[in-house]
């Protein structure tokens, strides 16, 4: 009892010593505590549960609990690993004064064990303190502008903390494992367990070349596979999808455990380096990558990870949640001809209807003329729809997201959805003009491009242009098509009766159809709509719409879904970067130990301590920020090269979102420069190794 | 000419009831191609001294001259600087720096100095040769057996032409057939290039190669030897001094030769 007592007073003092070095990384275990509360709290939330169809939902956050958990395990394993190498010597020392190795696990556990306990408390507090900033994050990601005040959670706090401390016990065995694996010959003589330099030269050498070799031949062997296939374990292109993947972190594996040290070594013999005192900071930079090529790796397969997570959010987030937005941007929106119909049967399920505004449209033959405008247009001439400016400003008051509409006296907005996948620039389109088939009508000038149609693009055949209303006045269509936007009131978004509904706009008898005849000659070019179908044949091309648009069940529960995945896949991409970036700043701080007194040799041997600083700092950049653009770098191919696959997705937003990864990693960047400094700072000259 | 001088100088460590003087009002001088030993019984402040010499420490008061420059009022770029140019060590535990291959340990600091490469590689030659080091430039400190290292560790020292040498236990961590290697190496550089040395030990037969042993004890001057007849004869006349302090017998000698 009496030792127990001893041991775990020492235990306290080492976790009181030990805590500013690591209060970084405590944060970090708080957080995913914090996040792992709130997810847990949401499987309560009135709100959510009132939901039809929350299995997806749920499922989702069920993912998010299970990825932060084996992250937390992960990372608190690792960091520990490194709390163990940090203490070799001093472990050593209480082996030969006699503690056994058991005490000496059950002493780790213990101060371990108070940093983690810490961590759990705070996060838990903290997780009750956002719970409704999490909730309703997750709700307006979900497309509910709803209140929330669901925060307490007695399951929640129950479950995290057993699943917490069910963590720390499994890391605390697997430390004792590794505590009882320690030679104490090792721990008191660390001299005898330094690495060794590759004995072959021929095969560091092959490995230095194979490392890069693997690494450009992944990313062309990405080249040739099919991603529009479904990933299945028993298809060939996804077991090749899982080679690649393995050999490009091989490749990874190898870069920094041979080549760049081979880089750094060949670096140093030359003249350049000699001239430029680079041959210390270059033999230490290349000693620390080849002995944590382990870390450097994961780190750049985390950071790679990260981006392509964040990169899947930003995607889904700027073009999927955009797609769902402009398919259905209002309740309902019906054209004339169906108006009656489908009113009457919403006021007879008790629904009720408010008329936001209507619109009428035209459509023309036209032409396109300027640079790539065949390209554009497809064909020799198109049929547009033509709208006025005025209807547009009308909708734009009920359409949130709608762009601003600054037009001159001839001058049209071009609104298309397919022009994006046309692999042209905007300004090319600008510089294109709009002839009508029409005699008399002058040609329009596109002033701007818009994917976004009014009342949603399923109710348009192709292409739409708003114009001047003087202009749109002496348009002759015949016959024009009158569209109304309704918000819905007493009925349930994700109602049966409105899914019913969703799914008959689409039956081919209530489809509207156009037949266009594209002759070379533009005014002799014609179309003819119908709301009854009419054969294809010869030249005539044929279009089709919806007749009626209902922002159905099916928008609802896809934009809550992708409202969740974005939401999941980016606080998990973010917690996954502050959390390994506050291990990895750990790892290097357990550095200083080893080098500060290769300082202070230097010191002695006459190299200024700013000068040494320096070295410090040129070491740490190298060795904190290579894994991280080389990760980054990594993660962005994959996103190009995904986008490129799926009709150039928009990554604007991923960019954002990587500089933030970056942001975060400088951050700790300076953190551990700024600690690593200290450190060496009180090194004292006149202090003697040792051992 | 004068190679240092040490002036009234005290060191004190701790405060009040801690208070502990490691040096006390201490004054010598060692002239240019001197290889002096320092010498006293545990805690007499053999190694604070060097340090102190050596501008790796400030002394509490007093003043130290090196190369006819006083080293105790130099900022500390200044000190890096001298200690560059002037000063060359030999550590007990090698101090080599594990990444840098053997070569690049000699070479390193001669790449602050920005000294040619011509010059260097003639240094490298010259220093190879006389420490038989040839077969170790490509290897790592760790490939290397003590007697290596120290091997290394003295070329290092000696590389940049230093106008003194501060040794520190050189031998401490040697056998006694490495440790009679090195030291005939010393005492041949200090012969034939007239390298000033000043080495701190506790042992007796190490003292034997020097030309002047300074012993001192609780922090003070106690005595000096200056050798005049046979290394036998000054042995004996360093046990004769360091039974007089306390400690050290003639076996030592007896064993070794």
């Amino acid at each position: 009892m009496g030792v127990i007592l001893v041991i775990s007073k020492i235990a306290f003092k080492n976790f009181r010593q030990h805590l500013a070095g690591r209060v970084l990384y405590l944060v970090a275990i708080a957080l995913l505590v914090m996040i792992s509360y709130d997810c847990l709290t949401t499987f309560e939330n009135p709100i959510i549960l009132k939901m039809n169809r929350l299995n997806p939902i749920l499922g989702l956050l069920l993912i998010l609990l299970v990825a932060l958990l084996v992250f937390s395990l992960l990372i608190i394993f690792y960091a520990n690993r490194f709390f163990v190498y940090q203490r070799h010597s001093e472990f050593g020392l209480l082996i030969v004064s006699g503690l056994s190795r058991g005490q000496i696990a059950w002493l780790f556990f213990l101060e371990t064990l108070l940093g983690e306990v810490l961590a759990l408390l705070a996060g838990l507090v903290l997780g009750m303190l956002t719970n409704k900033l999490f909730a309703m994050l997750l709700l307006r990601f979900m497309g509910i502008s709803q209140e929330t005040n669901h925060w307490w959670s007695l399951i929640g706090l129950r479950d995290v903390s057993v699943a917490y401390l069910v963590i720390f016990m499994i890391v605390g065995v697997l430390d004792a494992i590794r505590i009882f694996q320690l030679r104490p010959v090792r721990l008191l003589n660390p001299e005898q367990s330094t690495d060794q330099p590759m004995t072959a030269p021929w095969l560091a050498r092959l490995l230095a070349w194979l490392g890069p070799l693997l690494v450009v031949g992944s990313y062309l062997a990405i080249f040739k596979l099919n991603w529009l296939e479904p990933f299945r374990l028993a298809d060939r292109a996804s077991l090749n999808t899982l080679l690649i993947f393995m050999a490009l972190m091989l490749g990874v594996w190898f870069v920094f455990r041979n080549t760049l040290p081979q880089l750094c070594a060949h670096l140093r013999q030359s003249e350049w380096a000699y001239r430029h005192q680079r041959i210390l900071d270059l033999a230490m930079t290349g000693s620390e990558f080849r002995r944590h090529h382990q870390s450097l790796t994961l780190t750049t397969v985390f950071v790679t990870a990260s981006v392509v997570l964040l990169g899947i959010a930003a995607v889904s987030y700027a073009d999927n949640y955009r797609d769902l937005d402009e398919e259905a941007p209002v309740d309902l929106a019906v054209d004339q001809a169906y108006h009656d119909q489908v009113a009457q049967e919403i006021r007879g399920q008790g629904g009720q209807l408010e008329r936001l505004t209507s619109i009428q449209v035209k459509a023309v033959p036209a032409q396109m003329r300027g640079p790539h405008s065949r390209e554009i247009m497809g064909q020799r001439n198109m049929p547009v729809e033509v709208i006025p400016s005025s209807a547009y400003r009308r909708v734009q008051r009920h359409q949130r997201g709608l762009p601003p509409l600054i037009l001159q006296e001839r001058q049209a907005l071009y609104i298309s959805y397919n022009f994006q996948y046309q692999k042209l620039p905007a300004r090319v389109l600008r510089q294109n003009k709009i002839k009508f088939a029409q005699p008399g009508l002058p040609q329009l000038a596109i002033s701007g491009y818009s994917r976004q149609y009014p009342f949603g693009n399923s109710l348009f055949y192709a292409d739409l242009l708003v114009v001047p209303d003087a202009f749109f006045e002496q348009l002759h269509s015949d016959p024009p098509r009158r569209l109304t936007g309704y918000r819905i009131k007493k009925m349930a978004p994700d109602s049966a009766f409105l899914r019913k509904i969703d799914h008959a706009s689409f039956a081919s008898k209530n489809l509207r159809k156009m037949t266009y005849h594209a002759d070379p000659d533009l005014r002799k070019s014609w179309l003819k709509t119908s709301v009854t179908g009419q054969k294809k044949s010869g030249d005539l091309i044929t279009y089709s719409s919806n007749s009626y648009s209902v922002r159905g069940p099916f928008q609802v529960m896809l934009r809550r879904v992708l409202g969740v995945v974005i939401f999941v896949i980016s606080l998990l991409a973010l917690l996954m970067t502050f959390a390994w970036a506050s291990v990895f700043s750990l790892r290097q701080l357990s550095q200083v130990e080893q080098n500060r007194f290769d300082y202070l040799t230097m010191k002695k041997l006459g190299v200024a301590e700013d000068e040494l600083l320096r070295y410090s700092d040129r070491q740490n950049r190298r060795i904190f920020l290579t894994p991280v653009l080389f990760g980054i770098a990594n993660g962005l191919f994959i996103m190009h090269f995904v986008g490129w696959h799926l009709d150039h997705l928009p990554l604007k937003l991923l960019y954002l979102l990587t500089l933030v990864v970056f942001l975060v990693y400088w951050f700790f960047y300076l953190f551990t420069a700024y600690n690593y400094r200290r450190l060496l700072r009180t090194t004292q000259i006149s202090t003697q190794r040792l051992i | 000419m004068r190679m240092a001088e040490v002036k009234q100088v005290s060191k004190n460590f701790g405060a009040r009831q801690n208070l502990v003087r490691a040096l006390n009002n201490i004054s010598f001088k060692i002239e240019r191609g001197e290889f002096v030993g320092v010498m006293g019984p545990s805690g007499a402040g053999k190694t604070t001294l060097l340090n102190v010499m050596s501008t790796i420490d400030q002394p509490t008061m007093g003043r130290v001259y090196l190369a006819g420059q006083e080293i105790t009022t130099l900022p500390e770029r200044d000190l890096a600087e001298f200690r560059r140019n002037n000063i060359g060590f030999i550590f007990q535990d090698f101090n080599l720096l594990p990444a840098l291959s053997v070569r690049e340990n000699l070479v390193m600091i001669l790449s602050m100095l920005r000294l040619p490469a011509d010059q260097v590689e003639q240094r490298l030659a010259y220093f190879s040769e006389r420490l038989n080091l040839a077969e170790l430039m490509s290897r790592y400190p760790n490939e290397l057996s003590m007697g290596q290292k120290q091997r290394v560790a003295a070329a290092r020292a000696l590389m940049t032409r230093p106008q003194i040498v501060f040794a520190d236990e050189p031998t401490g961590s040697l056998d006694s057939k490495s440790a009679t290697e090195l030291l005939q190496y010393l005492a041949t550089i200090n012969l034939e290039d007239e390298t000033t040395i000043m080495m701190v030990t506790h042992d007796a037969f190490t003292a034997s190669y020097c030309n002047r042993i300074i012993f001192i004890k609780d922090g003070a001057l106690y005595s000096e030897v200056v050798r005049s007849g046979s290394r036998r004869q000054f042995f004996h006349q360093i046990i004769d001094m360091q039974a007089a302090i306390g400690g050290g017998n003639l076996s030592d000698f007896k064993n070794r030769l």
